[in-house]
């Protein structure tokens, strides 16, 4: 694969790290350190819809909508943009999604630009979402790439957790081509989607599709050793330091 | 770390993390095979934290255990902080260095 290397911020590497895994839905609420993962998107992704939404929420509803239906769909903002997404957020996680859905929370440790400081990794714990945090842009570049992949094979939202100096930092970035966008297609599935109590707590424990029992297998007790392996067997870790 | 480790001429495997929830329990349980102390550096929360001690409660393993008590919660985590962890960590001075800080003038804000 033809590889290039750049100077580029952290966010620009996360952005052309959605472009090799195929992303074809982008929004997003500015703020910073977040925002110009959704400008580079916007700048250098041929055939993706991307869109500064009018909040977080829709920016994550937006994506977790076309990840529904089968597209690759990224949601980016900052820390506290999270709180603003958080509703549905909780939701995407007992639907899980069809195609990928990666939600990009960038974190403001001493608060450069923001009201507080919140570590967003506790969105993880407590939704039961899975959480990659990148350390340069090197591996910002190839841990969006591989946080696609995983929501890929698991059928459920991941959460890539960057922070200001990652995300704002300029290197030598090694960067993959992009890939063609994979879109989504229309398709209805209500009984999964619609989030009554009753369907609700099939999707909670629902195990018998693909990785959409990733909630019930991760709350079950009996299989509290296993649930770790699935995981990083699923995401090699063999960024090198 | 890397660096802390090197500018106190201290030597210590580090495992690093990219998958801070959860943490992959078995990777975590060989580095701790070897392990006579355990220093844990993580910016701002104990997230981390409470899932290893949490396996290492469930998996009897009883290693001393150095984390936020010692590293602190607020703000980012700077090779100066990284340093005097370690510093108290394995009892050895940290010499001083010169900071970098500048003080720039503050911007007030620009309303039109």
């Amino acid at each position: 694969m033809k590889t290039s290397i750049k100077v580029v911020l952290g966010n620009e590497a996360i952005a052309t790290g959605a472009l090799a895994a195929g992303v074809s839905v982008a929004a997003a609420y500015p703020g910073t350190p977040s925002t110009e993962i959704l400008e580079s998107i916007a700048k250098y992704g041929k055939g993706v819809y991307t869109e500064w939404s009018s909040n977080e929420k829709v920016a994550f509803e937006t994506a977790y909508g076309a990840a529904m239906v089968g597209a690759r769909a990224m949601a980016s903002m900052k820390h506290v943009g999270v709180n603003v997404a958080s509703d549905s957020v909780s939701s995407s996680s007992y639907t899980g999604v069809e195609g990928s859905l990666v939600l990009v929370s960038a974190d403001d440790p001493s608060m450069w630009s923001s009201q507080n400081e919140q570590d967003n990794r506790y969105f993880g714990l407590q939704y039961l979402i899975p959480v990659v945090e990148p350390y340069d842009p090197q591996s910002a570049h190839l841990l969006t790439l591989r946080s696609f992949q995983l929501s890929d094979s698991l059928k459920h939202p991941v959460m890539l957790r960057t922070n200001t100096r990652v995300s704002h930092v300029r290197a030598p970035v090694e960067i993959l081509p992009p890939a063609e966008p994979v879109k989504g297609k229309l398709m209805k599935d209500p009984h999964r989607y619609v989030l009554a109590p009753e369907n609700a707590r099939r999707d909670e424990r629902n195990s018998s599709r693909g990785g959409r029992g990733l909630r019930a297998w991760w709350r079950s007790s009996m299989k509290l050793r296993e649930r770790e392996e699935l995981w990083s067997s699923r995401l090699a870790l063999d960024i090198p330091m | 770390m890397k660096e802390a480790l090197e500018d106190l001429h201290l030597r210590a495997a580090i495992l690093k993390l990219s998958t801070p929830v959860p943490i992959p329990r078995r990777l975590i349980l060989k580095a701790l095979e070897s392990a006579d102390v355990v220093a844990l550096v993580e910016e701002l929360d104990p997230v981390v934290e409470m899932q290893l001690k949490s396996i290492m409660f469930e998996e009897d393993v009883r290693v001393k255990f150095f984390g936020k008590d010692l590293l602190g919660r607020e703000g980012e985590l700077t090779l100066d902080r990284t340093r005097r962890f370690l510093g108290k960590v394995f009892n050895v001075d940290v010499p001083e260095v010169p900071s970098l800080e500048v003080a720039v003038p503050p911007r007030p804000p620009a309303m039109v």
